[in-house]
């Protein structure tokens, strides 16, 4: 009963986690950029 | 694999638009920056080194923090202010942070309502505005990353031009960071007052960013 919802819960957390990785790996990558360049 | 596309085309599509784009801005930027060394009487960089720069970290940041600005701005100021006829606003009766019922916290919380919208208390008054809290902590991370790779491409300019060199708190008040800031701020306020004032008679038929074609001019906020 519960198997389809848990399936699409599943699939958005998936974007969901993209998102997040994208943003933190973006702002992490911009910030050591700049504390390198010293 | 065809439902995990089918149901996240949105974002996928975003997701995809900005990692070419994002890709584009470091050829192009390499191009570009290679030509002004070039002419300065310096030798063209490569992609790598352009990549690893701060000038073009600073670039990627300066309208990364202005786009989390924008709809942190947008998710606050639509709590409390509305426009008569915008899809982008609430009725103008439902003004402000609405009944737990509405909201479906607490007690009004459902089966499927998440968990920390049902037990009330700390937990529910931070989910409430997570939302908010998160793309605001975005904006200011995003913004102080700018802030430190155009002080770091500042400095370098100052370098060639052997003058003097300035601390990051100092470079916060130049002109230069705050021309880099207002020019990406001003964008983005015009185009959220824009979507907030041209949705009340214009239509796109099929976008939730829009009202129903068929809605008066009058109705606010008819898409939800």
């Amino acid at each position: 009963l519960c198997s389809p919802k848990r399936g699409n819960r599943s699939t958005v957390k998936a974007v969901f986690v993209l998102y997040v990785v994208l943003i933190a790996a973006g702002i992490l990558a911009a910030v050591l950029v700049a504390l390198a360049e010293a | 694999m065809r439902n995990f596309v089918r149901e996240n085309s949105l974002s996928l599509f975003f997701a995809t638009i900005f990692l070419t784009t994002l890709v584009g801005q470091s050829f192009a930027g390499q191009h570009a920056y290679s030509a002004e060394q070039v002419e300065q009487g310096g030798s063209a960089v490569s992609w790598l080194t352009y990549v690893t720069s701060a000038h073009y970290w600073g670039a990627v940041m300066e309208n990364w923090q202005s786009e989390f600005l924008q709809f942190s701005l947008f998710i606050g100021a639509t709590i409390w202010l509305v426009q008569k006829g915008s899809n982008e606003s609430k009725p103008l009766g439902d003004k402000g942070l609405e009944s737990d019922e509405r909201q479906r916290v607490g007690s009004h919380a459902g089966p499927e309502s998440p968990l920390w919208a049902r037990g009330g208390g700390l937990r529910t008054r931070l989910y409430e505005n997570s939302l908010l809290l998160t793309m605001g902590v975005i904006f200011l991370a995003t913004w102080l990353a700018q802030s430190l790779n155009n002080w770091r491409t500042f400095n370098q300019e100052q370098r060639e031009r052997s003058e003097a060199q300035l601390s990051w708190v100092r470079y916060l008040i130049d002109p230069d960071f705050w021309e880099k800031t207002l020019q990406n701020w001003q964008s983005e306020f015009l185009a959220v007052g824009s979507m907030a004032v041209l949705t009340i008679y214009l239509r796109q038929r099929g976008s939730p960013e829009s009202k129903p074609v068929g809605a008066p001019h009058d109705e606010t906020g008819s898409s939800g």
